[in-house]
């Protein structure tokens, strides 16, 4: 039972590695048209700057929930990414963009949109819950190896 | 030495950009682009501008890409060279690779091009079509290939493979999604980025080549002016 949140911590954050590192790993050109593809941003260079900047954002997120560093932090960014990722797989699908994959996770997995938003909401609660109950996400992290030797 | 917290910070964020920068540093080569294919090739091979583009007969977007490619090579025909691959997307669009094959048999007949465009012109008609290879066969007819020399390459495996095979390098260049364009070795995908991407090189002084120049169209020889701002001489 004492596992069971740094264990659910643990699984989100490597879904931000490895979507984070997949992006990274392939022609960021890739990112950029599933980013137009959502028809958010109406400006190239605001477009390309996500393209850019994002993938290092998941990546470095999974990263500190993997390791348990900056948790409090760490869960707040990725409770705000899943926040957004919903909203945006809300307004394509409102708006009945022609969009059939999210680009979530680029070739590895493809999943409709209304799977992905199904999942997110389900990670979102999940994330919700992991903040709210802080000491117990914090076992088997850094956060608390610091804590204990402060 | 003992770490703090923040100097531990420090060192994971070094460590993390530095295993995907050595990563992405491994994986990054030239592109290794095919070889330009004389029938499923058009423009001034001595063009300035050299495309390799990556297309599904099926998808929206490519249809978009095409009548863009279409509108500046009819602008500026010296100044482009446009070599078509396939990529069917088959995950999601099933005729795809269908028109993949007959698009390839149509260029073992010299006649590629209008082939191209037609499966483009009438993509939502083969998306819903109970009798593909009749209509496929029927269009063949019209453009004036030879139906029975076509029908035999359809259903020749060699021709399967070939459209595989040539997905394949392209998978291998990195191409994910439809249409993707390499614009003189530089990849673009999708169609707004690839037309922004060629006015861009259009409007530059470096895309003339010696003695060119551009064809304008009827509209364009009233104003003066082509619609990318050029003075017509």
């Amino acid at each position: 039972m004492r596992y069971i949140y740094p264990a659910l911590r643990m699984f989100i954050g490597l879904i931000f590695v490895v979507s984070g590192s997949e992006k990274l790993l392939q022609h960021y050109e890739n990112f950029l048209y599933v980013i137009q593809g959502y028809d958010i941003l109406p400006w190239l260079w605001a477009q390309r700057l996500v393209a850019h900047l994002f993938p290092w954002v998941e990546l470095m997120l999974g990263v500190f929930l993997i390791l348990g560093l900056w948790l409090k932090q760490a869960l707040y960014g990725v409770w705000l990414c899943f926040f957004m990722f919903i909203f945006l797989l809300g307004q394509a699908q409102v708006r009945m963009l022609p969009i059939s994959d999210c680009g979530c996770f680029g070739d590895l997995i493809k999943f409709p949109l209304n799977v992905t938003m199904s999942f997110d909401s389900v990670l979102f609660l999940i994330t919700s819950i992991l903040l709210f109950s802080l000491p117990k996400t914090r076992v088997l992290s850094l956060d608390s190896h610091f804590l204990s030797n402060s | 030495m003992r770490l703090t917290k923040n100097s531990s910070t420090v060192l994971i964020i070094v460590l993390v950009v530095g295993i995907i920068q050595g990563l992405r540093f491994l994986r990054s080569f030239p592109p290794d682009l095919p070889q330009a294919v004389h029938q499923k090739s058009k423009g001034n091979p001595k063009a300035p501008i050299r495309i390799v583009e990556y297309t599904d007969f099926q998808c929206p977007a490519c249809a978009n890409g095409a009548a863009y490619l279409k509108e500046f090579l009819t602008k500026h025909p010296e100044k482009i060279y446009v070599q078509y691959q396939p990529y069917p997307m088959t995950e999601m669009h099933q005729q795809a690779m269908a028109l993949s094959i007959a698009a390839q048999c149509a260029a073992e007949q010299n006649r590629f091009w209008p082939f191209h465009d037609r499966l483009f012109e009438k993509a939502s008609f083969f998306k819903q079509t109970m009798r593909l290879q009749g209509s496929l066969l029927d269009m063949a007819r019209e453009l004036g290939l030879d139906t029975a020399k076509f029908e035999q390459c359809l259903k020749d495996p060699d021709t399967e493979l070939g459209v595989y095979g040539e997905k394949d390098k392209g998978k291998a260049l990195g191409v994910k999604a439809t249409p993707t364009y390499f614009v003189n070795g530089k990849m673009i995908v999708g169609a707004k980025s690839f037309q922004a991407e060629m006015q861009r090189l259009l409007s530059s002084p470096s895309s003339d080549s010696e003695g060119v120049r551009t064809v304008p169209t009827s509209s364009e020889t009233n104003s003066g002016k082509s619609p990318l701002g050029e003075k017509l001489p």
